[in-house]
């Protein structure tokens, strides 16, 4: 099922290319280099999932995972981390701000979209099941 | 021999994508390289500040990131490396060296 996806990274060959792989999925793919400006549009329109980068100027993507969290809007959105950081450390310390899931560049592509795949029929799933477990 | 043949060829994505945004992603590829490439033979004959190294690094930081994707699995494994080393260098001698190794695998080789 098409979803509507935001991928934050400054890297413009990244966002090209996840964009093009997204599109070729059968979703809506919107790229952003900023991570303030990335915040800015999700607020107005928040995606169904958001991919974001860790290393990046001004602020990380970790910190704008933080302040997804505790924004009362932003704060249910899935979100898949995808960086060229390859240590466990740094997986950690996604999976600590909220990440519900971590890849690394270079990412297989055919992996990155069943990633999303699952991660979005795990959220209809969830969707779905909450008012039936309010009523039990 | 050019080092980064496959960016030139028209090979398939790695998802068999043949679309304009796949290959903009390529030409910008191919630019990220050049000018790494220019900035790195640029500090490599001199002493490299914490601030350059820092520079190269987030630079050599994308690279590690998609170089894979254009046929060049080798420059995306040593551009990880030479990140760490970049990063990692407390004085100007180590920056240079790894300067270097930049450069070379941005030639298309390896340092070791």
């Amino acid at each position: 099922m098409a979803a509507r996806i935001i991928y934050v990274d400054d890297d413009p060959v990244m966002g090209s290319i996840v964009c093009s792989v997204l599109l070729e999925a059968g979703h809506a793919i919107g790229w952003i280099a900023d991570a303030e400006q990335a915040l800015f549009v999700m607020r107005r329109r928040p995606p169904h999932l958001a991919i974001l980068d860790c290393a990046m100027p001004g602020m990380s993507g970790v910190d704008l995972l933080r302040r997804m969290r505790s924004d009362a809007v932003l704060c249910r959105i899935p979100v898949l981390v995808l960086t060229a950081r390859q240590s466990e450390q740094d997986e950690a310390l996604a999976f600590g701000a909220g990440a519900d899931d971590y890849l690394r560049k270079p990412v297989d592509l055919d992996l990155l979209v069943g990633r999303i795949d699952a991660i979005l029929a795990n959220e209809r799933f969830r969707l779905s099941a909450q008012p039936k477990i309010a009523r039990i | 021999m050019n080092p980064h043949s496959s960016l030139n060829e028209q090979q398939a994505s790695p998802l068999g994508l043949d679309n304009e945004l796949f290959e903009a992603a390529r030409s910008l590829f191919a630019a990220q390289c050049d000018n790494l490439r220019s900035l790195a033979a640029e500090l490599a004959g001199s002493s490299v500040s914490a601030v350059d190294a820092q520079m190269l690094a987030s630079q050599a930081h994308n690279i590690a990131g998609t170089a894979r994707y254009f046929g060049d699995r080798k420059l995306g494994e040593l551009a990880v490396r030479i990140e760490q080393d970049l990063l990692g260098a407390t004085n100007d001698h180590d920056r240079a060296a790894a300067c270097r190794s930049l450069l070379l695998a941005l030639a298309g080789g390896d340092e070791e």
